[in-house]
């Protein structure tokens, strides 16, 4: 139930035109939703503040954190296909797909906070001594990019594809399949995709959740069947 | 009678005059005095700035002014920083260079922004110009050192390269040997943005030891500490320096090494850098601390004690970039050491954890508007604020400039009495009546776009996000806001009738940037339709717009004033409207 109002988001006109129920449903869930939802002027919104909202509520909230659910879901599959692509076809409240949320599984925002590509990476304090092994981790964390190697088994050339614009394996594949000319079906029927993590191991990418693939891959393979 | 008669100038006087005028506005009101005037300014415009490399066309451009010696284009929109606009959506300055090449032969400058540049625009560059000096390639992308190796082998008069923040296909870091030995030109080399591990040091030493005009120079992150002595007593005349990776095995002689060349620089008023920070080795800079206008510590990885350490030294500082490990205490010290700042930016360390890393809210920065007199540009990345901290931020430094604070989660209320920031942002555009540019965030209603309507008289550019109520919102700042230049909305919930209702105010604008809001596609080809000189860009990434009713919201919107029509150039997701209401691929 929760996780409805959740994602019931205050920004979305139609929560305007007072479906009752929700409406002050949300009210009382989630502080942050309900000023948002009429603040000052009259008209459809109302003046929720003195909608019965009570004290003990008022928490910060974290809206993002309610919609992240669905990468935490168990049977991940379907949820990937839903938030694939930032469709909000996931939440059974938003009835117009086409009402754009632009989040990314398991990433949060696309976007946001608004910091440069090249600011996202975690930033390493260095050690002392040891200066080759600086040098190593300077160069490893050097690209002010967040791309990583992408080699195709039986293909000599490596290329280099940009992370922080994917937000689900969905959109990783596609993005993989027009590089390197791979039509779906071939792609069903012949390849895997595998990555190396940082302590070396190769893994299979279908075996763990976008969020582990990201947070601990070096490069990605893609190996034939 | 006799009747006053008024002798014109020859046009050589009139030419000599208008080479004193060279800010554009002043030349653009020049031109519009008389035919004549406007002839004559023409044949003697030697720099154009183009806000919107779609806005005209490169034969315009040169038919309108041939003797052009310098010039600055921008390509994508602000959003693009934030992987908001698709990879391939446009921007491409080889048509540019194309056309400019044999109409311009001593095209001195190139100025370029968030454009796609390729190596063969810059072999072509290198080819075409002989007298060419200054390539400033600012958050560019699409070319590699290759590229970069012919612009140094070519360019025999290049005084500057400045690279910063683009993105460079780093193959190797030889392309510094192609600098011939004959050049000593140099006077700005900016390459802090390459990665390469192997750049090519002594190449480099040799360079900047035979530029004796070099000014500033700002190095890579493979560049070690253990090296920057040698390059700073090369070119103990530099103004501006980035260093590279500031961290090194722990020896004594390094240390004093370097104490020695910083002191020897009696010049340099900015510092940039800092990677990888080794406290232990600050120190080093404190003999250049007192002289230093700009310090640019915001990829330094060192805690509040170590900055203020830093900071208390640096008496003339005049612009702070820094990461939020400065925390409050550290922004307090900042207040009482640096009267004279005027610029500050704070960036976020941590920026998609949930929980806040550091103790930074918005006291730091109310320490700072009461310490500084001088603020005129903010940008500060936090996770609280207040109402009650805005009014008096506001109160202490009507001077604002640019004001720009983002707020971490989106829709965060005042955390104190839970209400939105409505009043906090009134009272920052209510002040500061010269405010050019701002940024919002936090819980917003439609009363902040009224405020903003009301008060921000001389605002040029606005960003908006997960704010608003309603369409009045949007409607406030197209109706209110006179010098409104740049709009760039995400995530809001404006639609149709604001857009329609001020379509003629987007003219007057250079652009307008909509995404994950509400207006729908038959309004976009409406716009399209009845805005000749609009192009009015749908974009979207995941299906045709058409293949939908025309009622649904589009993914993504770009809308700017153009004289040149739909552009040629557009990739498969992205569709414009034209006159006919036929869309455009």
């Amino acid at each position: 139930m929760e996780l409805h109002l959740g994602l019931a988001l205050p920004t979305n006109p139609f929560f305007q035109l007072k479906q009752g129920p929700f409406y002050t449903n949300v009210n009382t869930s989630n502080g942050s939703c309900s000023s948002g939802g009429g603040g000052g002027g009259g008209g459809a919104g109302g003046s929720n503040k003195r909608r019965g909202f009570d004290e003990e509520t008022r928490v910060v909230p974290k809206t993002l954190r309610l919609l992240l659910w669905n990468s935490d879901q168990p049977d991940g599959e379907d949820d990937r296909n839903d938030l694939g692509n930032g469709n909000s076809s996931s939440s059974a409240i938003l009835k117009y797909p086409s009402l754009p949320l632009s989040w990314n599984d398991g990433e949060g925002l696309v976007g946001w906070p608004p910091v440069k590509a090249w600011r996202k990476k975690p930033r390493r304090h260095a050690h002392n001594g040891r200066a080759n092994n600086n040098r190593m981790a300077a160069a490893a964390a050097a690209s002010n990019s967040t791309y990583v190697k992408v080699k195709m088994e039986g293909n000599a050339i490596a290329r280099k594809i940009d992370l922080s614009v994917h937000g689900s394996f969905e959109s990783l594949t596609s993005t993989l399949m027009r590089m390197f000319d791979i039509s779906e079906e071939h792609w069903q029927r012949s390849f895997k995709l595998a990555y190396q993590d940082r302590q070396g191991d190769w893994l299979l990418a279908e075996d763990v959740p976008w969020r582990t693939f990201i947070r601990s891959l070096k490069c990605i393979k893609l190996i034939r069947r | 009678m006799q009747k006053k008669r008024a002798y014109s100038f020859p046009d050589e006087v009139l030419e000599h005059v208008f080479s004193f005028i060279q800010s554009d506005k002043d030349r653009n009101a020049v031109s519009v005095v008389c035919k004549s005037w406007y002839e004559i300014e023409r044949w003697c415009r030697r720099k154009v700035f183009i806000g919107n490399c779609y806005a005209v066309s490169p034969k315009m451009v040169i038919k309108r002014f041939p003797e052009v010696r310098s010039i600055e284009l921008k390509g994508k929109p602000h959003f693009a920083d934030f992987n908001l606009v698709p990879d391939g959506w446009g921007g491409y300055v080889l048509p540019w260079i194309g056309e400019m090449a044999g109409a311009y032969p001593w095209l001195e400058e190139i100025r370029l922004k968030r454009m796609v540049v390729t190596d063969e625009s810059l072999e072509l560059i290198a080819k075409s110009f002989k007298n060419f000096k200054v390539l400033v390639l600012f958050s560019c992308e699409g070319f590699s050192t290759d590229g970069l190796a012919a612009i140094a082998a070519g360019c025999k008069n290049l005084s500057e390269l400045d690279l910063r923040e683009s993105e460079v296909d780093d193959l190797s870091g030889h392309w510094l040997t192609h600098f011939p030995e004959t050049c000593t030109s140099l006077v700005s080399l900016n390459i802090s943005c390459l990665g390469s591990d192997e750049v090519s040091f002594s190449a480099l030493e040799r360079l900047v030891g035979r530029c004796p005009n070099l000014r500033s120079l700002r190095l890579n992150r493979a560049v070690s500490l253990d090296k920057i002595a040698n390059i700073l007593c090369l070119a103990p005349q530099l103004v501006d320096f980035g260093t590279g990776n500031y961290t090194t095995e722990l020896r004594p002689d390094v240390l004093s090494n370097l104490t020695a060349a910083f002191s020897s620089c009696k010049e340099l008023k900015s510092l940039s850098g800092f990677w990888d920070v080794v406290p232990a080795y600050l120190p080093a800079l404190y003999s250049v601390c007192s002289r230093l206008t700009s310090l640019n510590l915001s990829y330094a990885t060192i805690h509040s004690p170590e900055i203020i350490k830093l900071v208390s030294h640096c008496s003339s500082l005049q612009c702070l970039l820094v990461l939020d490990y400065i925390e409050d205490s550290g922004l307090e010290a900042l207040a009482s050491s640096c009267k004279d700042l005027q610029e500050l930016r704070v960036f976020p360390s941590d920026p998609f954890g949930v929980e806040p890393n550091v103790s930074l809210t918005e006291k730091g920065l109310v320490s700072v508007s009461l310490g500084c007199p001088k603020l005129q540009s903010v940008l500060y990345f936090c996770r609280r604020m207040t109402n009650a901290a805005l009014v008096t931020i506001a109160q202490n430094c009507p001077n604002f400039t640019h004001f720009r604070l983002c707020i971490i989660e989106p829709k965060t209320a005042d955390y104190m009495t839970l209400e939105p920031l409505d009043v906090g942002f009134g009272a920052i555009v209510e002040h500061c009546k010269d405010l050019r540019r701002l940024s919002l965030s936090g819980l917003l209603t439609d009363r902040v776009f009224e405020y903003i309507g009301t008060y921000a008289k001389k605002l040029e550019m606005l960003s908006v996000a997960f704010a608003g109520d309603s369409d009045l919102g949007l409607h406030h700042v197209l109706s209110g806001c006179e010098s409104l230049r740049k709009l760039e909305i995400r995530d809001c919930p404006f639609g149709d009738k604001a857009l329609l209702a001020n379509a003629a105010k987007l003219e007057t604008m250079r652009s307008l940037w909509m995404s994950s809001c509400t207006v729908s596609f038959g309004a976009c080809k409406l716009l399209g339709q009845k805005m000749h000189r609009l192009n009015v860009e749908v974009i979207d990434e995941t299906e045709p717009p058409c293949s939908r009713p025309k009622s649904c919201p589009v993914d993504k919107l770009y809308v700017y004033r153009s004289i040149s029509g739909p552009r040629s150039d557009m990739p498969p997701f992205v569709w414009t409207m034209d006159e006919e209401g036929t869309i455009l691929h």
